[in-house]
């Protein structure tokens, strides 16, 4: 072909490029011009709707276009984050006589996966509790976002029913479920997830068994404390006894400690930090107590000496005076003076300078900085 | 009050205004201060969270003055660690509600700070 | 001898023609699926969950790290945008590298400084005395470290990380705003997947022109500098495209040093960023790649679609040059580095396509464009090339250049929207224009005089030229227009400005 030829391709290709693109933007902006005017009037409608019933007051039925009804689902959704009380339960009525649920109880099943989100999202908030078990299927979704809207849903549908679904789901390996979210479901659940917890703690796959360790200590479960203990002491997986003995300091229970002490002294240093942490944060000032964490600021790791240092620092007076037994007299390497070589980060490392801060931070009345 | 959403705005002017109180609704901090300094309110209620002047200065700010260091102040967050709880007690808060809040309570609690106020 | 002139001439141009296309048509591809993940993203932002992300107990504290040289005039609004950041647990560590001026003093009235001793992890390595440790009285998690500066923001970076308490580590320039839900986009991923993602990263656009208050963006406004105005385009592209392009295939190889989040525990066994590298933002990134496909892990590194993040760009042109210099520098150095990955399907993508691509393309493309057009040109006018050639050579340099930057401005259009006003559109294609037909042929030069340098060896003290673009670029700070009820108070902050 000439080079004259293909310029003139060439030309016109660019040409209608452009154009294309400059077609593009002018009409994204007018349409969304359009879309937003029309979109705000409708809005300024529906406000007044939604905030009696946000404010708990009895509303008139009112007969809504299908566009309206849509926006309806959106805001009453948006309104719903941020009322509880009867608050909550008007805007749920309202969504139910509007025909809401009904539409979107069938797009659970729809062919977009963010159709499907939308209408795990809606009936979630609206609390429909029909709806679980259409939301449990979604959890086998192909999509991710479809899974977690599901998962975070069901937490809000608060149907202890749900839990085992989806902790048996939690490690899929082709279908994995967001850790964070299946626990803040639990958590929004609330104690009647409880037992089953502990039956997974007891015996379940790892994944399951990692979840029930943390969502146990956010729910304050403390008569799970032996259990969990036992999984901290015993469990096969180092991450289920970290976030087990993590659990326990947030229990608070002082029937934890002697297995936190234990923990001081164990091989692997993450155990050691969270352990230090957790006795730090049930606060029991016992002498075992004082001492193993004495024993463990001298330690190699920093993580441990800080995190054990700030537990002695909550320990009320024991463990300030083990603290200041700690001190040692101030030499050239702990006041941070300039040394010309290169390891100078080493003037700020190490059990002095944990001693110090800990002992800061208690005069200055401080909460503990810990690593986490 | 001051809260940068308008759904909470118009929410909780709509409940006071039941009640038959006089709502004067802001969107940020700073407007909100400038009307508390010029006619000082029976009630103040501050979102934390708002962009360029957060409830707790606000309410340090009003707290400093003495036009206004006795006015009770609600404050209404959706953060609710403790050590912002503290914090908002500390800046001198009378009363802290965590969002989501039920309208019903947050009613409660302004009938209360305003009857304390009036002892 | 004229003929075979004109022939060698002539296949070379045909020959870069080529490259051109192949160039371009490799943009068109990453746009493709860069907009392909855009629509899907922002399809799916109201599931975004955030209010969830804030609310979950699990949702991971983070440590954000924000090194400091000289900058007394925006560290405080800085510091309390961060501190208003939408995010349920953080600290702020500010790095005092060194500072001359008042960046402390400044701290210190406004949050009562307290000294408090602040114990490291050891194992980064800090060049600069460390001078002191500080944090506010009443408890704020706010923690100033003082150190001697070595001209090098790495090391404030390392110290930064050595003092960092939680799992998560965000580095963030000072100058850099950072929209309220910023952290929680960019967090997100770590938490929906996080045993495999450890770093994150957003999208950068340049603050000059938009209105800022009290260190965050309120309205973004095009520049008024034309100069800003390509640089826009040209962030809108590269970030917007090139990035979500790159992390839809698994390659992404750059998070900005401006904002990223790392995980703190891979950072710290990395060692914390290089203290021989220019860019040692892109390095650490390329190091973590590395590191963790040796160690045959599952990893991802993740782009978080949203304009979150905001930041001047220089507005004097010696001063964009030495940036752009010292950029291309960063990544030739980068590849030389780390040339036992390039091609190395160990690697994985990073080794078989990302690297070899910003080889060719971004390293020593500069040098082939600039052959290209001056050979065209000098062709054109010795009568050695005739004029449709030319057309054609600059239509496939240049009009699909510009058809790519209209297109990543029609991909902003439908999706994120940031730019309200219809005229800051018009301005933009306009800029697009110039951003591809003057402004691209610029940067090349300075791209190749990075390479160039990068190739003599280390003869300039790096430690000098990092630490005059660092300066320069804050001197530039006027472009801002800051919203503030008096303007007075704008006037008295800036003395001698004279606009």
């Amino acid at each position: 072909m000439s080079v004259e030829a293909t310029l003139e391709v060439a030309v016109a290709v660019v040409g209608i490029a452009l154009v294309a693109s400059l077609a593009a933007m002018v009409s994204a902006r007018v349409v969304r011009a359009i879309a937003g005017r029309r979109r705000s009037r409708a809005t300024q409608r529906l406000r007044p709707l939604l905030v009696a019933a946000a404010a708990g007051e009895p509303l008139p039925h009112t007969a809504l276009g299908r566009i309206e009804r849509r926006l309806l689902i959106d805001m009453a959704v948006e309104y719903l984050g941020k009322v509880r009380g009867e608050g909550s339960e008007a805007l749920r009525r309202l969504l139910a006589e509007q025909g809401g649920l009904d539409s979107m109880r069938g797009q659970l099943t729809d062919r977009s996966a963010v159709h499907r989100a939308h209408a795990a999202l809606v009936l979630g908030a609206a609390g429909d509790a029909a709806s679980r078990t259409g939301i449990e299927a979604l959890l086998d979704d192909a999509d991710f976002e479809v899974r977690a809207t599901a998962v975070r849903s069901l937490g809000q549908l608060g149907d202890p029913h749900s839990v085992v679904a989806v902790l048996a789901r939690v490690g899929h390996p082709g279908r994995p479920l967001a850790f964070g979210t299946v626990v803040m479901a639990l958590v929004t659940i609330g104690p009647a997830c409880i037992d089953d917890l502990l039956g997974v703690l007891g015996g379940g796959r790892t994944p399951g068994r990692q979840v029930a360790a943390e969502a146990l200590g956010l729910l304050d479960a403390v008569g799970a404390v032996d259990a969990i203990a036992r999984a901290a002491e015993h469990d096969d997986d180092a991450e289920v006894r970290i976030r087990s003995l993590r659990a326990l300091g947030r229990l608070g229970s002082p029937r934890a400690v002697p297995v936190l002490v234990r923990a001081l002294d164990a091989e692997v240093v993450g155990f050691r930090a969270v352990a230090a942490r957790s006795l730090g944060v049930i606060g029991d000032g016992a002498g075992a107590v004082v001492d193993a964490l004495t024993r463990a600021v001298a330690g190699p790791e920093v993580v441990v000496s800080v995190n054990a240092a700030q537990a002695l620092a909550q320990l009320g007076e024991p463990g300030r005076v083990a603290l200041e037994s700690l001190v040692r007299p101030p030499d050239h390497a702990s006041a941070g003076v300039v040394s010309p070589t290169g390891d100078l980060a080493r003037t700020w490392v190490g059990p002095d300078v944990a001693v110090a801060e800990a002992l800061a931070r208690l005069a200055l009345n401080r909460p503990p900085g810990g690593t986490s | 009050m001051a809260d940068d959403d308008v759904d909470i705005r118009e929410l909780v002017a709509f409940k006071l205004e039941r009640e038959g109180h006089v709502v004067l609704a802001f969107g940020d901090g700073e407007s909100a201060l400038a009307e508390a300094r010029s006619e000082v309110p029976a009630l103040v209620i501050l979102d934390v969270m708002m962009p360029r002047m957060t409830g707790i200065e606000v309410c340090r700010a009003l707290r400093a003055e003495p036009s206004t260091a006795d006015v009770p102040i609600l404050l209404l967050t959706a953060r609710a660690q403790e050590s912002d709880v503290e914090q908002g007690f500390e800046t001198g808060a009378t009363d802290y509600i965590v969002k989501p809040f039920s309208p019903r309570e947050l009613m409660a609690r302004v009938r209360a700070a305003l009857d304390r106020s009036d002892r | 001898m004229r003929d075979a002139a004109a022939q060698v001439l002539y296949t070379l141009d045909w020959a870069i023609l080529v490259y051109f296309l192949v160039l371009n048509t490799s943009y068109l591809v990453l746009l493709i699926a860069a907009s392909r993940e855009i629509v899907r993203y922002t399809r799916r932002r109201p599931f975004a969950r955030l209010d969830e992300v804030f609310a979950n107990p699990m949702t991971p504290p983070v440590s954000i790290i924000i090194p400091a040289h000289n900058e007394e005039a925006g560290i405080l609004p800085s510091v309390q945008a961060m501190l208003a950041l939408r995010y349920p647990q953080f600290e702020v560590i500010v790095v005092d590298d060194g500072s001359s001026d008042r960046t402390f003093a400044v701290l210190q009235e406004a949050f009562d400084l307290v000294p408090l001793p602040r114990a490291l992890e050891g194992s980064v390595e800090i060049r600069g005395a460390l001078l002191g440790s500080y944090a506010p009285r009443d408890g704020t998690p706010v923690a100033v470290i003082r150190k001697e500066s070595v001209g090098s923001k790495t090391d404030a970076l390392n110290a930064g990380i050595s003092a960092a308490r939680y799992p998560l580590v965000c580095m963030v320039d000072a100058d850099a705003f950072l929209d309220e839900v910023a952290l929680l986009r960019v967090v997100r991923p770590f938490i929906d997947d996080p045993s495999r993602v450890v770093a994150s990263g957003g999208v950068i656009r340049p603050a000059n022109g938009s209105t800022i208050h009290r260190g965050r963006l309120v309205e973004a406004r095009m520049p008024r500098s034309w100069l800003a105005r390509i640089q826009v385009v040209e962030y809108l592209r590269a970030f917007t495209l090139g990035r979500s392009g790159w992390s839809r295939f698994g390659g992404l190889l750059i998070i900005s040093g401006a904002f990223g989040v790392f995980r703190k525990d891979l950072v710290v066994e990395l060692g914390g960023y290089d203290h021989e590298s220019i860019g040692e933002d892109a390095e650490l990134v390329v190091r973590l790649h590395r590191h963790l496909r040796n160690q045959g892990r599952d990893y991802r590194v993740v782009f978080v679609a949203d304009p979150v993040c905001w930041t001047e760009v220089p507005e004097n042109v010696r001063v964009l040059a030495r940036q752009r210099t010292r950029w291309a520098r960063g990544l030739a150095d980068l590849l030389r580095t780390h040339r036992v990955m390039i091609g190395s399907p160990r690697y994985g993508r990073v080794g078989v396509v990302v690297m070899p691509y910003y080889l060719v393309f971004e390293s020593i493309g500069p040098v082939i464009e600039l052959i290209g057009i001056v050979t065209v040109i000098v062709g054109l006018v010795f009568g050695l090339v005739d004029l449709p050639f030319a057309i054609l050579f600059f239509l496939v340099a240049f009009g699909y250049g510009i058809f790519l930057s209209w297109a990543a401005l029609a991909i902003e259009e439908l999706t994120f929207r940031r730019y309200a006003r219809k005229r800051d559109l018009v301005v933009a294609c306009v800029a697009a224009v110039f951003e591809n037909v003057g402004y691209r042929q610029l940067h090349a030069w300075w791209r190749l005089r990075g390479l160039v340098q990068c190739l003599r060896g280390k003869e300039l003290a790096w430690g000098d030229m990092q630490r005059k673009g660092f300066l320069e670029e804050q001197l530039t700070a006027d472009q801002i227009v800051v919203d503030e009820p008096a303007l007075g108070r704008h006037e008295a902050e800036r003395p001698d400005e004279h606009r």
